[in-house]
């Protein structure tokens, strides 16, 4: 059994490397990556409520929203942020195609593309309901589902 | 937002997980069992919740089945709703639990958190409201216990403090051929609680089973409506009208709606999916 009761040093997988980390029990996901010790803040606190999407990162390849989540539940498993995305695909069509403005949102749409582009194709109608998880309060989401389908569509090819 | 004020357990079987439910309390903690964290986190950020210990039952075999045997499918409480989904072994209930919250967050959300959430919403329960075969599995300090859904479910599904359910059973028959219509109406976004979620199935004798959520504080069924609705003798638009005046309580005013737009939206709702699910059966 597994149990943390009180703050105690742990090993994650972010971005496929090892990263050591002195943990509370009640500390979500975002609040460690953002921490000093990580320092990884490109997962935005927005609503911390679960609704906005700006948090998002990937547990295996699956979007997460970082605020709803405990760190000490993904020990185990392979956390990617956007710092570990690299010029992915994702990233050079949000360029392309203008898909942002302030910027806030933009890690969180860029871990969902980007798990979506993982998976290979996607029909319309499953892209647009995962990008529904997420929040833009400036840009069109026109530029962003665009920017998102010419990756899937590339991925496709 | 600092670290909350949590301990926080992960026991690998279910006689772990009701003892130590059984040894927080005693020693005066507030544990709660924890699926997927969504409500949990979210309610103990604004002080919702007085919990200070979970107790996160998705490392326990039992909670996590999802199969097909010997006739009948099995739901571990554990599921989060995405896997649900894409298994697909209960059509109606796909088609429920896939308009919960966002794709995201319904990547997180389990099926036992759902049923069991504080919240008036919980979706997923409207299929194992309208079977009559749902039994739910429960871990008791007496041993596990199976009860039928709809005789634990009063407002809410009945647990005593520190028993946890453990997984849902719906018999095969009930899953194969039943025609259903599932559609959640929301004030403006597609993502949002719903100003009322109807599930509608036909069974084999023609009858008609509903199901409703967001209407009232809770989920509920309504054997008074069932009969309304499944008068074949009258119009569609009639029956939802007579079905709307006759609810077991009226229906909520609140942020997402006036009791008035709620009347309205969901007799007009109503009447499409009867008229549909008739054309097709
Ligand atoms: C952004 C957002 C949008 C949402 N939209 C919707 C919506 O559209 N429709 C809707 O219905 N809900 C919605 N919700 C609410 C959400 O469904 C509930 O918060 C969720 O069902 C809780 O599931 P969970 O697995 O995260 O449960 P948890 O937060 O882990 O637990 C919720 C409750 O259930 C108890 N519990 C969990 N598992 C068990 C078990 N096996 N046995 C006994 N008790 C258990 C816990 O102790 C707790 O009291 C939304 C939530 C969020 C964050
Ligand atoms: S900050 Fe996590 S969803 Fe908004
Ligand atoms: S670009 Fe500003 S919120 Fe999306």
């Amino acid at each position: 059994m597994r149990s943390l009761t009180r703050p105690e040093e742990v090993t994650l997988t972010i971005n496929n490397e090892p990263r050591e980390v002195i943990i509370y029990p009640g500390e979500t996901l975002l609040y460690t990556l953002r921490g000093d010790a990580l320092g990884l803040t490109g997962a935005k606190p927005g609503c911390e409520n679960g609704d906005c999407g700006a948090c998002t990162v990937l547990i295996d390849n699956i979007p997460t929203k970082s605020c709803l989540m405990l760190t000490v539940e993904v020990e185990d498993h392979s956390i990617t942020t956007v710092e570990g995305l690299k010029h992915a695909p994702i990233q050079e069509a949000f360029l392309s195609q203008s898909a942002f403005q302030c910027g806030y949102c933009t890690s969180g749409f860029l871990m969902v593309g980007h798990a979506l582009s993982l998976q290979g194709a996607a029909d319309q109608g499953r892209l647009v309901e995962w990008l529904r998880s997420n929040i833009c309060r400036c840009t069109s989401y026109q530029e962003i589902c665009d920017a998102v389908q010419s990756v899937v569509r590339s991925e496709v090819e | 937002m600092a670290p909350f004020n949590l301990l926080y357990y992960r026991p690998d079987t279910v006689d772990q997980a009701l003892d130590l439910f059984r040894i927080l309390s005693k020693e005066q903690h507030h544990p709660a069992f924890y699926g997927g964290g969504t409500e949990i986190l979210t309610r103990v950020r604004v002080q919702d919740a007085r919990f200070d210990a979970v107790i996160d039952l998705k490392a326990i075999p039992e909670v996590l089945v999802h199969r097909e045997y010997q006739g009948s499918a099995e739901f571990g409480a554990g599921l989060r709703l995405t896997h649900v989904a894409n298994r697909n072994l209960w059509p109606l209930l796909t088609a429920t639990a896939d308009r919960v919250a966002d794709h995201t967050v319904r990547s997180q959300i389990t099926l036992g958190g759902n049923l069991l959430s504080a919240l008036p919403y919980r979706e997923a329960i409207l299929p194992f409201l309208m079977s009559d075969s749902a039994e739910a599995k429960v871990a008791t300090i007496g041993g596990m216990r199976t009860h039928r859904v709809r005789d634990r479910y009063d407002q809410t599904f009945k647990l005593k403090p520190g028993d946890f359910l453990v997984s849902l059973v719906v018999d095969g028959h009930e899953i194969q051929g039943l025609a259903f219509k599932s559609r959640k109406m929301t004030r403006i976004d597609w993502i949002d609680y719903p100003l009322v979620t109807i599930a509608l199935i036909r069974r084999r004798n023609g009858g008609i089973r509903a199901a409703f959520s967001g209407w009232a504080g809770f989920p509920f069924v309504s054997s008074r409506v069932d009969k309304i609705l499944s008068n074949g003798r009258r119009s569609p638009s009639d029956r939802a009208k007579d079905a709307v005046e006759h609810m077991p309580m009226p229906a909520l005013s609140d942020t997402h709606g006036s009791r008035a737009y709620r009347e309205f939206v969901t007799q007009y709702t109503l009447a499409g999916m009867l008229e549909e699910l008739e054309e097709e059966t």
